[in-house]
């Protein structure tokens, strides 16, 4: 098991570096250069020669890439093009209002999830099943961000129940505030989640009730009950853990559009952003985290799953 | 869209003992299964469509002097657009235009995965790390952010597109035929096949690719779905098709801002999707149980 | 003055009072600017009681916040333009039959139902409203720069611009637009290609010339000369289309050195009607600046294009 770690850990810190360098060379392949939108009208030839300077952005771009890269071990991420914020700062705003979100988006997915995968399991093949079904297709194929829409029309227009846009931190506007600005965002992911989950827990549950063990405890004469909570229940966890680590994955593939929706200056909406804006530092950086995060998420779930099922084993 | 961490995809899918079944039991099976029946006549339908539809279409999809958000009526069935354009006759148009991104994606993620996945399993070694390091690389860059990058590298524009949601997804493929191969290699046949002194192309076209074709057909179903979403998720972000292709995606979206006076615009796209993604799914979860592959990830 | 404090890249930023300033501090502590950028969430949000006032309203949003009692729109007279530019460094563009024909085979009327909602002030030249010293509208005068089909048919024909396909560059903002062109233009046998990419890559294809046609024009103009100058001198900034007339340099030239405002905008008028006649740009419109707050932000001062925020105080 530790040595099992330890390569995955090996494999995580290529993986990661992989990533960083994937996007150092992609962004600057990316038509569109920041010096003449930065310039605007004041652009001529020798302000742009003279910005790039400032920037050493007239460095050949190997050298660019060696100097970035030994920042990046002395844990200097830069700052923002412009110069008005820095990488770090940058990220450690978005981080917690992109992770917030996923939090949240779980939670919702996994109270609508588990009950309706069970019964769906229970009652296969019945109207119950049918209807979870259709809602689960339902969910996975609509478009989060049209979602997002009308959840603001309804709650934050037309009731006024929530509000329409923004994000509140725990520690300034307290809990409440939270999570009243989270809960339209995470429902519009939450819900094509939801439906993922679903079929999960089914079909995981189905599996476990025919299987040798289950029919053990059945023939050990256990309540049917009994059986299910404890045997099939506990098998049905791993799609659930399963999900978790794909959550990490489709984190910022949901927020990078609910974000925009919801005006929420997260991860997501700091990447797209700072793409279109050719905001090298920036994106460099925000991928830089979001790599390390995703591997390491991935790492931790695949070592979960060794402790909630026993017969996974890893050499 | 799922992403198995790769160990555990393995883990499954080297679990699963898939039973050979012989071509009766195959359409017996077939036949019995509801969903892949509904799934196959929701997308004939489309089919249909897509292949038919402009000549179907009531209206000449690009004319736009029709009264402008025209609520749906027996003169325009789904209403008119923001525009002044026949909803209906757009989104026939853009069924052809939708199902060719979606399969167009499949088909390219499908072909260069699989390869990848054939190569890396069947060579193993340090062909395989690389190859399959790749692909973690791949999955470990958030999909959409690397779409976003490619079609900003290569410019908008429908190839473009393509080839950007089929990069995003390919790795899907690689691995559930890398898993396949790894199993098939030490099957009996293609020992034999290697005793007999046959190439490795040969083993590898004619010996192990047929016996993967199972889970890459069920995944394939799932990638044209993934495709038709991913599309309309792009030109949300202001990446996607040219505005004058009249994808679902599109409408939908030039709709998004009119939700509350003309919710017609955006809802018949957004069913469109829904009605395909639905088919595609039924239609791959039950080719999946009948062909009995596991393994394989689960939709969208 | 109120002085920025926290900038978030692509969120916003906060500004509080800077209590030196020499006309006296404002009025208003704190004001907290938020960058929103799908249009539907902001007239969302300023429906729903979540902002207090909107910087520009959405053209889709103009009746649904118009239908709030509580909410005060203030309309105010643009100082910008706005319009189609062809490349003269990319034939048949160079030639004025070609440019014409575009000219006049866009339908104002038509493009401001689809592209902007009916807002938009329709235009036959660089000189913004806000400019009344200057500014003639457009119904007061015979401008060539009106819709005439035939005309632009018979011009069209003429420099053989039949199953001709330009390139059209623009960003997503302006997609209602290039869609309603592309459909305008195929009366006349063209079959336009819209290039749609981001701002950024936009600006660099531009810059390069890049290009059969684009959209351009001028905002938040303090002087009609920033309007005028950058575009349609020689060697203005603005001017990635290669125009180059001595006779419009001159007349920029001329009117920069006056201080005269009667001589002025006699030579602002008559390169307006220069511009005009040689179909540098389709002269598309001038859009009124609008924004909107709750009636309880009090003490606006409206300046066009620009928002002060010294004299306002919330009455709550």
């Amino acid at each position: 098991m530790t040595q099992y770690i330890i390569r995955r850990l090996i494999h995580s810190v290529i993986i990661v570096w992989g990533c960083a360098t994937l996007v150092f060379f992609l962004m600057r392949a990316i038509p569109g250069d920041p010096i003449i939108q930065m310039l605007g009208p004041e652009y001529t030839p020798e302000a742009a020669d003279a910005l790039r300077r400032k920037l050493g952005l007239d460095e050949h771009v190997l050298i660019q890439y060696v100097q970035w890269m030994g920042d990046i071990l002395r844990g200097d991420l830069g700052s923002s093009i412009t110069g008005a914020e820095s990488v770090r700062s940058a990220i450690l705003s978005g981080l917690p209002k992109t992770m917030s979100i996923a939090a949240l988006s779980f939670v919702i997915a996994t109270t609508i999830a588990v009950p309706a995968g069970i019964l769906a399991a229970l009652k296969r093949n019945s109207f119950a099943d049918f209807a979870v079904s259709l809602f689960a297709f339902l969910g996975v194929s609509m478009p989060s961000f049209w979602f997002g829409i009308i959840l603001i029309l309804v709650f934050a227009v037309n009731l006024g129940w929530l509000p329409s846009l923004g994000y509140a931190s725990i520690s300034d506007d307290g809990l409440l505030e939270w999570f009243k600005h989270l809960i339209l965002p995470s429902l519009a992911i939450g819900a094509g989640y939801a439906a993922i989950l679903m079929r999960f827990v089914r079909a995981g549950l189905l599996e476990a009730m025919g299987s040798d063990y289950i029919r053990t405890a059945r023939a050990k004469g256990l309540a049917e009950k009994r059986v299910i909570i404890g045997h099939g229940l506990r098998n049905s966890l791993i799609p659930v853990v399963t999900v978790a680590g794909i959550q990490v994955a489709l984190l910022l593939s949901g927020t990078v559009v609910i974000e925009t929706v919801f005006a929420i200056r997260g991860i997501g909406r700091l990447l797209v952003g700072a793409i279109f804006d050719k905001d090298y530092p920036m994106v460099q950086g925000a991928i830089l985290v979001v790599a390390v995060i995703f591997v390491f998420a991935n790492l931790l779930v695949d070592i979960l799953y060794t402790l909630i099922d026993p017969r996974i084993k890893y050499d | 869209m799922i992403n198995m961490s790769p160990d555990v995809a393995t883990d499954v899918s080297a679990a699963a003992e898939s039973a050979p079944s012989t071509r009766r039991r195959f359409w017996r099976r077939l036949r019995s299964e509801r969903k892949v029946l509904i799934g196959l006549v929701i997308v004939a339908i489309l089919a249909f469509i897509a292949i038919f539809g402009p000549l179907l279409a009531p209206y000449d999809p690009e004319a736009d002097d029709y009264e402008l958000f025209a609520a749906p009526s027996l003169d325009h069935l789904f209403g008119t657009d923001s525009f002044g354009r026949d909803i209906l006759s757009r989104m026939m148009a853009g069924t052809r235009i939708s199902f060719t991104v979606g399969i167009s994606v499949a088909v390219l993620s499908m072909v260069v995965g699989v390869t990848l996945g054939l190569i890396a399993g069947y060579f193993g070694g340090w062909l395989d790390s690389l190859i399959m390091r790749f692909m973690d690389l791949l999955w470990a860059f958030p999909e959409i952010i690397l779409a976003v990058g490619m079609v900003a590298v290569f410019g908008a524009g429908i190839r473009n597109i393509i080839i950007a949601i089929a990069v995003a997804y390919l790795d899907d493929f690689a691995r559930v035929v890398r898993a396949e191969v790894l199993r098939l290699r030490e099957e009996e046949y293609a020992l034999a096949a290697k005793a007999i002194g046959a190439s490795h192309r040969r083993i590898m076209l004619m010996h192990i690719l047929p016996n993967t074709l199972a889970p890459v057909i069920v995944q394939a179903t799932f990638a044209v779905g993934l495709g038709i979403l991913a599309e309309s998720g792009l030109t949300f972000l202001g990446l996607g098709v040219s505005p004058s292709t009249p994808t679902w995606g599109l409408t939908l979206n030039e709709g998004r801002d009119f939700i509350r006076q003309a919710w017609w615009i955006s809802v018949f796209p957004g069913l469109a999707i829904m009605v395909t993604v639905l088919g595609l799914n039924l239609l791959g979860d039950g080719l999946r149980d009948t062909l009995d592959v596991r393994g394989v990830k689960e939709t969208v | 003055m109120i002085v920025p404090e926290t900038v978030e890249t692509g969120g916003g930023f906060e500004m509080v009072a800077f209590e030196n300033w020499y006309a006296g501090r404002p009025l208003l502590d704190k004001v907290t600017v938020q960058l929103v950028a799908e249009p539907s969430t902001l007239v969302s949000a300023l429906e729903a009681g979540d902002v207090d006032m909107v910087d520009i309203v959405p053209l889709i949003g103009y009746e649904q916040i118009s239908s709030v009692e509580d909410i005060t729109m203030v309309e105010a007279a643009g100082t910008n333009w706005y319009g189609l530019t062809m490349n003269y460094n990319r034939p048949p563009w160079d030639n004025l039959d070609a440019r014409m024909a575009v000219v006049k085979a866009i339908d104002f009327d038509d493009l401001n139902k689809k592209a902007f909602f009916g807002r938009a002030i329709r235009s036959i030249g660089p000189l913004a409203p806000a400019f009344g010293w200057v500014y003639v509208p457009a119904d007061e005068v015979d401008s060539p720069q009106t819709f005439n089909l035939d005309e632009a048919k018979q011009l069209a024909q003429k420099a053989g611009l039949e199953g001709v396909q330009p390139q059209l560059i623009g960003t997503p903002a302006d997609q209602r637009v290039t869609e309603t062109i592309r459909s305008q233009l195929s009366e006349i046998g063209l079959d336009v290609q819209v290039d749609q990419m981001q701002t950024n890559a936009y600006v660099e294809r531009r810059t390069a010339g890049d290009f059969d046609m684009t959209m351009l024009g001028s905002v938040v103009d303090a002087d009609p000369d920033d309007g005028v100058w950058n575009y349609f001198h020689s060697t203005g900034p603005s001017n990635p289309e290669g125009y180059n007339n001595p006779e419009a340099d001159r007349l920029v030239d001329a009117q920069r050195e006056t201080a005269d405002e009667a001589e002025r905008t006699r030579l602002l008028q008559e390169l307006q009607t220069l511009v005009a006649n040689d179909a540098v740009y389709r002269f598309f419109y001038h859009l009124p600046d609008v924004t909107a707050f709750y009636n309880y932000v009090q003490g606006y001062v409206p300046v066009p294009e620009q928002r002060y925020l010294e004299t306002v105080w919330l009455d709550q």
